[in-house]
């Protein structure tokens, strides 16, 4: 079976590229494009992806507070989480946004093929 | 002789400089300044010469005036040593202290003279009042008199000329009006003395020195004190207050009364100005406090204009690289050779772009003293593993060996900042790969005393004593003009910039040694024990960091 993926971000250039190269890998994917569109996703379509790519600026509800939804939730408090963002902040703050997340990674940081792995990697391990 | 309106004028004179004198003389006491001490000696011998003038003026026998103005002599023979000695004191002129000694030997058997005939004698008694007789030693005396009291107003002269500090030329301005008014002004009081008679208007003097004094002392903080002039004015109301209880004359009453709405005007005038001065000071403190938030804002500002900047280019950036590498070295679009070939340098160009915009956040926060790390505990060696191990491949397409050699079996654990440390490591390899071709790049690393050294050789280019130099500088580019550098392997000039301010952040050093034609090794250094750097000084925000989301 195929491995599932939410990309949350409301930047169609990146989700976009992101949605293209996961699938190119059989992952199947689903884009929210916001926080309220990815809970919609849970609660109405009971979709529980294995992974969620988080974006941090969303445009209501933001990244870090949808965070910490999921990770109350009981079903869906054991996704891994890759905040992947284009906000470049100072390490300290970074660690306070993203204490929640299985990975923080910077978007110009990463090629999409290496993203791939990094995903994968992290649900096989949470899978053990 | 009867008391007349002329002869309370020295009096007054009089009142109003021992009001200084013990003012100052109260003032040395406390500050045990030089200067306070010797402006209130002079004010001594000018009290003495101003009160024994009055004493003479309303002596009823010849015995009694001469006896006066003796004691009128006994202050006056000090009052141009102790003028020289101010002017010493005041301009801070250390060659011309060891005359003072001289100048008050002098003064004392000047002293000594004045109670004999051979400095005056009989009595000259003219309409405004009567004077002593001048004899040899007088005229001696006069000579030296205007001597010293030149060398003081050209001592101060040349110190007000020479001088660059506002607040002391002002100070000089003052005392030199003050005492010039009061030697030009008072001098003519010798005249009876030649049997010249003159009005007493010379004792007025004493009044308008006092009054140009004070305020020098209020205004240019001649005497280093705020409320000096209030104080001094209160006490000298106070001491023609109490005159006035014990005077019956009408005459005293009146010029009491007028003395004191003069001084009784400046009093006020003075409490005015510090309460206006109380006033501007707290306007300006509420001022200097609006304008620092202010600019703890605008300081907050940059940062999050630049963090959202940076955001908004490197949204895109993402997108076209992505694509682009997906494209070009995934060949996901099934690219021919030509066009391959065609699309390379684009995603090279876009990949420089990528960390440009991000060392260019880093810079902004270094220079201002944003930048944090995040320090956790860390196994260095498997960190240094795991880049060598992801870098090999591209170490590989330039013919170059990359190789971990470890000094010692196990390191200690280090708190670092693992991304960014890693970072530095990373760049480090990448410059070493940069200007290397078919060679070796080795990463070493080894404890030393309380540090780990880790370094990065190769057998590349290396660079000359120049480059060295400003290596570490913000967008330095080692030879950058040279012709056998193509532009495609060049940075910006921000990598070991950005590196050098992580590892000082983590309290190492970052150094290096290269020889040109051999070869380059960065070094770096980890203290075993992290303790957190405070950063140098910066607009101190309200120590939260903001999160811009």
């Amino acid at each position: 079976m195929s491995k599932k993926l939410l990309i949350v971000d409301d930047n169609k250039g990146n989700s976009d590229l992101y949605k293209m190269r996961f699938e190119y890998d059989k992952w199947e994917v689903k884009v929210a494009y916001s926080a309220e569109q990815a809970i919609e996703i849970f609660e109405d379509h009971n979709y529980l992806p294995d992974a969620i790519l988080l974006d941090l600026m969303l445009p209501k509800m933001q990244g870090d507070e949808l965070l910490k939804i999921i990770r109350k939730d009981q079903r869906t408090k054991d996704i891994v989480v890759v905040v992947l963002t284009a906000l470049q902040l100072n390490p300290a703050d970074e660690e306070k946004i993203s204490g929640d997340a299985d990975d923080y990674i910077l978007k110009i940081d990463i090629l999409p093929e290496q993203l791939v792995n990094r995903v994968d990697e992290l649900v096989e391990k949470k899978a053990e | 002789m009867h008391i007349t309106l002329s002869s309370y004028i020295p009096l007054f004179s009089a009142a109003f400089v021992l009001s200084l004198g013990i003012f100052t003389f109260s003032r040395y006491l406390r500050t045990k300044r030089e200067l306070e001490l010797v402006l209130s000696l002079f004010c001594g011998s000018v009290t003495v010469w101003l009160f024994g003038t009055f004493m003479m003026f309303i002596s009823t026998t010849d015995a009694q005036a001469i006896f006066w103005d003796r004691f009128v002599y006994s202050g006056v023979v000090f009052v141009p040593t102790l003028m020289h000695h101010f002017s010493v004191v005041f301009a801070d002129l250390k060659g011309q202290r060891k005359y003072l000694k001289i100048g008050y030997a002098l003064s004392l058997i000047f002293l000594i003279l004045s109670w004999t005939n051979l400095f005056v004698s009989d009595l000259y008694r003219y309409e405004w009042g009567n004077h002593t007789k001048a004899q040899l030693f007088h005229h001696i005396f006069i000579v030296l008199f205007f001597a010293y009291t030149s060398v003081f107003f050209v001592n101060i002269w040349k110190f007000y000329k020479s001088g660059i500090d506002e607040k002391l030329k002002n100070q000089a301005r003052y005392v030199f009006a003050a005492f010039f008014t009061l030697i030009v002004l008072g001098a003519p009081a010798y005249l009876p003395a030649y049997g010249i008679s003159v009005p007493p208007f010379p004792f007025i003097s004493g009044l308008l020195f006092i009054v140009i004094l004070s305020y020098a002392i209020l205004r240019h903080k001649l005497l280093d004190v705020k409320a000096a002039g209030a104080i001094f004015l209160t006490f000298i109301l106070i001491i023609i207050l109490v005159a006035n209880l014990f005077s019956s004359s009408l005459l005293f009453k009146i010029l009491a009364l007028a003395i004191m709405l003069i001084v009784g005007y400046f009093l006020l005038n003075t409490i005015q100005k510090e309460a206006e001065h109380a006033e501007r000071n707290e306007k300006l403190a509420d001022k200097l406090e609006k304008d620092k938030k202010e600019l703890v804002e605008l300081d907050r500002m940059k940062d999050e204009f630049l963090q959202m900047a940076t955001h908004e280019l490197n949204t895109p950036i993402t997108a076209i690289q992505g694509r682009l590498d997906m494209a070009v070295r995934e060949n996901m679009c099934k690219l021919n050779d030509e066009q391959k070939a065609y699309f390379q340098p684009i995603l090279n160009e876009v990949m420089r772009l990528a960390h440009l915009s991000k060392d260019v956040l880093n810079v902004a926060r270094i220079d201002q003293h944003r930048l944090t790390i995040n320090p956790t505990e860390t196994d260095i060696d498997a960190l240094i593993s795991q880049i060598v191990t992801s870098l090999d491949i591209k170490a590989k397409e330039r013919g170059n060996s990359l190789a971990y050699i470890k000094m010692n079996k196990m390191l200690p654990k280090l708190t670092l900042d693992q991304s960014k440390i890693g970072e530095v490591i990373t760049n480090l390899i990448n410059n070493a790969n940069k200007f290397t071709e078919n060679g070796k790049i080795a990463v070493t690393s080894k404890l030393k005393d309380d540090v780990v050294v880790i370094s990065v050789a190769d057998t590349g280019i290396g660079m000359d004593k120049e480059d060295q130099k400003h290596l570490f500088e913000k967008f330095y580019q080692a030879g950058r003009f040279d012709s056998n550098n193509p532009q495609e392997q060049q940075g910006s000039g921000l990598g070991l910039y950005i590196s050098q301010n992580i590892i000082k952040l983590h309290g190492g050093e970052m150094w290096l040694a290269s020889e040109k034609g051999k070869g380059s090794t960065f070094y770096f250094s980890l203290p075993q024990e992290y303790k957190e750097i405070k950063q140098s000084t910066r607009i101190h925000s309200d120590g939260t960091n903001l999160r811009v989301l």
